[in-house]
């Protein structure tokens, strides 16, 4: 996908979702959803969201564990499916976003350029829901941030053919409405809730951890940027709402740090490793967690405290030695 | 050791056809004038990568500007290993 085709796939990612929801709401006016297009929404879901949670940003951005090979592609076309962006675009995104969080240089801060009052914070939050992708200057060199992906054959596979994936992710719904009733009605409804209307509300999901996690909500860790942890987005984000939790400590499997955090990408990847199939999972244990939130508070967190490294790889000087772990 | 021939077939296998017909490819070609995306270089980077069992520094091979640039830093590489 190259500059132009990207921008295209944005505006209509943008869009064909809210058409869809328009839809959806007019046949739900005439009663025409069945069950069976709430549990293909469900399963669309479920799929995409931990595509998204487990599979780009756990397993791919921040390396929080190991899996099989055919566990990495399932994830990774998952998150794909959720159309969000090829794994490498995004991850090259989301790990210059940690390295200079509500900084300068960060892709999707609420804070980017701040203007005084409400119309300002309106403009810097909508910014980083949505805003911020329809910036055309706004490249992330993956081979800068993400060699690591560039160098698996198969995330190259992914990224290159990501549009197939993402057309998947209305097909297959469709599919399993024609399963479950039998009709082309069906298989249409299906289509519509299970691709357009969960496009648009996981996505949305995801953005608003991008926005409302970054202004709204509580800091148990002074870290150096605004990031909150949001207890209503946790159920539904799989976890990734623990935000603030999640820049204290990037790599960390779980976001959730207290038994009453919920977080299923957690549970998933701890259910992987019972089952074999996840190794090297991050742990973080209580005593580091309060060792790292005692230092924070000496520096006084926020977005003006200073963060070591203090600029984007891309606007290092040429030829300056990076490595995956300056980024993650 | 690979030449600029074994580079722009890599090239055209990457493009499928779609490079510009005027374009000239020897070692002064720069990699964003072909209209190659980052993924297409990084495609090429690793397949070369592949092919000849060598591993690149990422960081340089994102310096590389010119087919120039990329040659001499697989050769470099080739060289060493
Ligand atoms: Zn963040
Ligand atoms: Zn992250």
């Amino acid at each position: 996908m190259d500059g132009r085709e990207h921008y295209t796939f944005i505006l209509l990612s943008a869009l064909l979702p809210l058409f869809g929801v328009a839809a959806a709401v007019v046949l739900l006016w005439n009663q025409l959803v069945g069950p069976a297009d709430l549990v293909i929404f469900a399963i669309m879901y479920v799929i995409a969201g931990l595509g998204v949670s487990t599979g780009y940003h756990r397993l791919l951005a921040h390396r929080s564990f190991r899996t099989t090979r055919p566990l990495r592609i399932f994830f990774t076309a998952a998150g794909a499916m959720a159309g969000q962006g090829p794994p490498v675009i995004w991850v090259a995104h989301h790990r210059r976003h940690h390295r200079v969080a509500d900084k300068p240089g960060d892709p999707h801060s609420p804070y980017h350029d701040e203007e005084p009052g409400l119309k300002g914070a309106l403009k810097g939050l909508w910014h980083a829901h949505m805003g911020w992708l329809f910036d055309r200057g706004l490249s992330s060199d993956p081979m800068r941030y993400c060699p690591d992906i560039l160098r698996d054959k198969d995330m190259r596979f992914i990224s290159k053919h990501f549009v197939w994936f993402v057309t998947a992710g209305v097909v297959l719904p469709g599919v399993l409405g024609f399963a479950f009733t039998g009709t082309l009605f069906g298989a249409f409804t299906g289509a519509l809730w299970g691709g357009l209307v969960r496009f648009f509300f996981a996505n949305h999901i995801t953005y608003a951890v991008n926005s409302i996690g970054h202004y709204f909500g509580r800091r148990r860790f002074a870290t150096p940027d605004e990031s909150r942890n949001v207890g209503w987005l946790a159920l539904f984000s799989f976890g990734e709402a623990w935000h603030n939790n999640h820049h204290a400590f990037p790599r960390s499997a779980s976001h959730g740090m207290r038994w009453y955090e919920i977080d299923i990408s957690a549970m998933v990847i701890g259910g992987l490793e019972k089952l074999g199939l996840a190794t090297n999972v991050i742990r973080i244990d209580r005593e580091r967690q309060e060792q790292k939130a005692v230092a924070w508070e000496k520096l006084g967190g926020g977005r003006h405290a200073r963060a070591t490294p203090d600029k984007p790889l891309a606007h290092r000087p040429r030829a300056a030695a990076v490595g995956i772990v300056d980024v993650e | 050791m690979i030449t600029i021939e074994t580079l722009s077939d890599l090239i055209r296998r990457e493009m499928r056809g779609k490079l510009p017909a005027d374009v000239q490819i020897d070692e002064t070609t720069r990699l964003d004038e072909l209209g190659l995306s980052s993924l297409q270089v990084s495609e090429i980077v690793f397949t070369l990568e592949d092919e000849h069992g060598v591993e690149f520094d990422p960081a340089k091979a994102a310096d590389a500007q010119t087919l120039g640039d990329l040659l001499a830093l697989t050769n470099e590489v080739l060289e060493v290993g």
